[in-house]
């Protein structure tokens, strides 16, 4: 199986920080980025709340306006988190070269942009509605022309490759949640085995726009509008490397990344069980069994409760002083950025030695004080188990374990 | 692999699809399905549509299922069934791995919403609601992994569940992925695939914009050159591949056929340009060499390479390039051949049905021509098996798919001995 | 000729359109600026030029490069040789389009590679403008009342329906077709 894998860096752009460590912060500070949807009309919709990342400067990040047209906000966060993480890691000079390092990320949906069609559509207005002869015959011409390659998933992606100047073994995953865990997954088995020197992994969440809106809608019925059913907007990049080459590079290993497992069942409660065992099983044993579990949490499906029952599950009475945590009041439900996101917050959790109360979900554990100080379980956690779902049922299950 | 399965525009089955490609026909025609008066290109490889009925009659999803996702199923069940799929009894080692990016949305669905938005950002939600907002079948057919979660459904695959979506490479990427899930034990069995289905009119504009797609070309059937001089773009096709691999120790137990080997799996990225690929073939090269060392092999152990072989101007000339860097001085000996020549480019289901289409030549010691062949190219100057197919036993092959953005996947592929 | 819209608007419009596209600093872009060799745009880039100065003006850039089109109307081989490099008598038709550049000195001769990094700012300019120059006398409504709204657009005066310009390509064929004819070309 190879041997030891490491996180050495972190990155992220989320609604409340535009990088790792000030997420971070804002988590401790009880921070949310939910509030009412910006940039359009959201009043026809049950919920009308999300994490959206604003003001997201991204003139820094060295890109053309054509390729931040085509990259979007989910390509450029991913570009901004992965800038950060390989800074953090110091994987800017020369070795590991471009050809050595790897690249896997979750990425969700592309929505078109109404505004790459608005020409073609204005040539063939008619008095009622569309002149569809018109539009076949010649009026598509008037699309822009590169908005074929700004609705393919990948190229997104690749363009944030390209900027991050990365060429080794990569892949990409959609459109869910898990999608990111199977990019860390597939990271660290590709440094385990030798095929990269070392692998940024990571995922982005799509854009808050009518289409996602009306996605997640179709999946959940969401009823009730409250600040648990928000999508997010964000993303997150690690650093994977095989820990003697960490080390031999002079690179600080934050986390190790200890076991995964997937799963795909009719059942949620079955899926989480199969992964999260699978996932230990792949762990080994710890000094102690998990101290926090970051709940994937969902809530745009009703299906928190059998995330729980599956931990109950597989830890049995182990879990009753297991912390259990959730980004989603914090960061809303940011699709593979989350869980991405959901990551770095473990490694900082592990590498810090505490939780963050405002990410404590009640029941489990030791109530926190009122004074907001780390207490109990959250107290130098050793190992972190972090979940995520995609709406298709597909589960996810990271372990990561503190560098002793 | 302990079995395979595909659909294409030359067959509704593997065997039907290897013996037309044996023969040199072509899959492609002109578009019948809907008007492409107005496009520079309007020829494609297009299932028949009656094979598809199969999926609806067959299968509890198939009503459901939007036309990738039935190729999908159809390739699969093919697959699975020569594979036995069902004696595998634990269903949690059996893993599923697809290369698919969803369908396009109708030019009719993507106008409707423009009557809500004043494309500026600003939406009239309230009044899209009322209209009856977003379509569920459109929600479902752009999705990409509702393939995989059908298939997973349909076949009772618990296992790790993933869905690729990296465009041209994505079939090879799945194949790619699986084998890793099955090497580092995260699984014993996977059914990995592609499909695609955008032969559309979203689909053809949208390549037609890029000016990606042949306009000039005497007949459908001669517009697909790959590596001959009057290549002049690629021509869109629709399809599904699917195969089951297997470890091997655990196919052997159950008394599963072994019908080929995916001896190693190499990927880069391009890192370069968009839709231009490295003209030197540096990012292909590096793809092709690292499916070597996967598979512990030497270049001079390659007896065929299965092009990714688009029939572009620049793409075929960055892949020669590749393959001779690769090959060094041996490069001219090895055949190369591309069954985008006769099928089309099938875009994520490619990499599948062509690592497939591999294993089956190995299986029966034919090597697929690239037909089309007529006024050679001198900066594409390799043996492209010109027109015919060709008898030859070969052991050991590469199969190559090099996606747009520069995402290059490459599978190295060897016989088995039964 | 038309008289609407200058030459100086088109130029303008074209380094516009560079900066926003390529993101590169207006300083950089004089008339001789090659958008390939000194601005490092590559065919994506020219698919979003070609489209902004369409909208812009309301003409059809040539989607083919004028190469395509000889080897289709002369027959193939006329432009580009097996080897692919410019034959004699695409080199004078190049000469002829480009009478400004500077080309390449080869052995050989030149390969059709090379060609894009012959289109200089001024060669663009003289593109859009040879296409605005086939402005026709009247519109189709009878008036001859041409207007350049927002001094790009050209609309007629009477019924406001902008004006149609031949296309890129077509224009590019018939002046194939009048060097062809006009001056003994090989």
């Amino acid at each position: 199986m190879g041997e030891r894998t490491v996180i050495t860096g972190c990155g992220a752009v989320t609604s409340v920080a535009a990088s790792a460590a000030e997420t971070w912060s804002a988590a401790v500070a009880g921070a949310t980025g939910v509030g009412p949807i910006e940039g359009f009309d959201a009043s026809g919709f049950t919920c009308h709340l999300a994490a959206q990342v604003l003001g997201f400067h991204t003139e820094s990040l060295g890109v053309t306006p054509r390729d931040a047209r085509i990259m979007g906000l989910p390509g450029l966060m991913l570009l901004g988190s992965g800038r950060e993480a390989m800074v953090q890691a110091g994987l800017r000079g020369a070795t590991p070269g471009p050809d050595e390092i790897g690249i896997f990320a979750g990425m969700g949906m592309v929505d078109r942009a109404p505004e790459d069609l608005r020409a073609a559509v204005a040539v063939s207005r008619a008095p009622t509605g569309i002149d569809y002869e018109r539009f076949f015959g010649d009026g598509y011409r008037e699309i822009y022309p590169l908005w074929p390659l700004a609705m393919l998933n990948n190229v997104g992606f690749c363009l944030a490759a390209l900027h991050l100047g990365v060429k080794g073994d990569n892949a990409v995953f959609s459109p869910g949640a898990d999608a990111a865990l199977l990019a860390v997954a597939e990271a660290s088995a590709a440094v385990a085995s030798g095929r990269a020197a070392a692998a940024l992994a990571g995922g982005t969440s799509e854009r808050v726009t009518a289409d996602s809106l009306a996605r997640a809608h179709l999946v959940g019925g969401w009823g009730e509008p409250a600040a648990n059913c928000a999508l997010g907007e964000g993303a997150a990049v690690l650093v994977i490397e095989a820990e003697s080459m960490a080390r031999a590079r002079g690179a600080t290993p934050r986390a190790v990344v200890a076991g995964w497992g997937f799963s795909h069942a009719a059942c949620a409660s079955d899926g989480f069980v199969a992964a999260m065992a699978s996932a230990l099983e792949r762990a080994g044993p710890a000094p102690r069994p998990a101290d926090a579990v970051v709940l994937h949490d969902e809530r745009c499906r009703g299906a928190a409760g059998a995330e729980r029952e599956a931990v109950v599950d597989v830890f049995g009475r182990q879990a009753e002083p297991m912390a259990l945590l959730s980004s989603k009041e914090m960061l809303g439900h940011a699709l593979a950025g989350g869980a991405a996101v959901d990551v770095v917050l473990a490694v900082h959790a592990l590498d810090g030695g505490f939780v963050p109360r405002s990410l404590i979900q009640g029941a489990g554990g030791p109530q926190p004080p009122a004074d907001g100080t780390p207490c109990g379980a959250a107290v130098r956690p050793r190992r972190i188990v972090v979940n995520a779902q995609s709406w298709s049922g597909a589960c996810g299950c990271l372990i990561l374990d503190a560098v002793e | 692999m302990t079995g395979y399965g595909m659909i294409t525009p030359l067959g509704r089955n593997a065997d039907e699809t290897f013996a037309r490609a044996a023969q040199g026909q072509s899959g492609i025609r002109p578009i019948t399905s809907f008007d492409v008066r107005g496009l520079p290109c309007g020829i494609a490889g297009q299932v028949d549509d009656s094979w598809l009925d199969d999926a609806v009659a067959t299968h509890r999803n198939g009503r459901l299922a939007s036309r990738a996702v039935r190729l999908m199923l159809l390739a699969a069940t093919e697959a699975a069934q020569a594979a036995a799929l069902t004696d595998v009894e634990d269903r949690n080692r059996v893993a599923v791995a697809i290369g698919c990016h969803g369908e396009n949305p109708s030019i009719e669905e993507i106008l409707f919403l423009h009557r809500f938005t004043d494309g500026n950002g600003r939406w009239d939600a309230a009044g899209l609601a009322e209209a009856g907002g977003y379509d569920v079948q459109q929600f479902f057919r752009r999705k990409p992994d509702v393939a995989a979660a059908l298939v997973a459904g349909t076949f009772d695959c618990r296992g790790p569940n993933l869905t690729l979506v990296s465009a041209c490479a994505a079939g090879a990427q799945a194949i790619g992925e699986a084998r890793r899930l099955i090497a580092e034990g995260s699984c014993d069995v996977a059914l990995a695939g592609g499909c695609e289905a955008t032969v559309d009119f979203v689909g053809l504009v949208g390549f037609s914009l890029l000016r990606a797609l042949a306009e000039r070309f005497a007949s459908p059937a001669t517009a697909s050159r790959p590596f001959d001089r009057r290549r002049n773009g690629f021509v869109l096709a629709e399809g599904a591949g699917a195969m089951v691999l297997e470890e091997l120790g655990h196919a052997r137990v159950r008394g599963a056929r072994l019908l080929g080997e995916v001896l190693g799996y190499g990927d880069s990225a391009d890192a370069y340009r968009i839709t231009d690929s490295r003209p030197d073939g540096e990012g292909a090269a590096l793809a092709m060499r690292g499916a070597l060392d996967d598979a512990g092999l030497p270049s001079a152990a390659v007896e065929y390479v299965n092009a990714h072989g688009t029939s572009t101007v620049q793409g075929d000339i960055a892949e020669t390039r590749a393959i001779k860097e690769v090959f060094g001085t041996r490069a001219r000996e090895v055949p190369v051949s591309s069954n985008k020549s006769m099928l089309g480019h099938t875009i994520a289901a490619a990499g599948a049905i062509e690592a497939t289409l591999t294993l089956m030549g190995m299986e029966r010691s034919v090597i697929l021509p690239t037909i089309n062949h007529e006024v050679p190219d001198p900066r594409c100057d390799l043996d492209f098996v010109p027109n015919v197919a060709r008898r030859q036993p070969h052991r050991v092959a590469l199969s190559n798919s090099f996606g747009f953005g520069g995402q290059n996947a490459s599978l190295c592929l060897g016989c088995c001995d039964g | 000729m038309q008289h609407l819209i200058g030459e100086e608007t088109v130029s303008s419009e074209i380094r516009k359109a560079l900066v926003e596209t390529l993101r590169v600093g207006p300083a950089t872009i004089g008339p001789e600026t090659s958008i390939v060799r000194d601005l490092g745009a590559e065919s994506l880039d020219f698919l979003d030029l070609n489209y902004r100065l369409e909208q812009t003006f309301g003409i059809r850039m040539a989607r083919h490069f004028f190469l395509e089109h000889m080897e289709e109307m002369f027959g193939e081989g006329s432009a580009i040789d097996e080897n692919g490099r410019l034959t004699p008598r695409a080199l004078a038709v190049l000469r002829a389009r480009y009478p400004e550049a500077t080309l390449p000195e080869h052995e050989d001769g030149i390969d059709m590679d090379e060609v894009p990094s012959l289109i200089t700012v001024q060669a663009m300019t003289d593109t859009v403008m040879s296409i605005l120059d086939t402005l026709p006398a009247g519109c189709s409504c009878g008036a001859s009342a041409w207007r350049a709204e927002d001094g790009t657009h050209v609309i007629c005066g009477t019924c406001r329906q902008p004006a149609t310009f031949t296309n890129g390509d077509d224009l590019t064929r018939q002046w194939l077709s009048g060097l062809s004819e006009g001056s003994g070309l090989p």
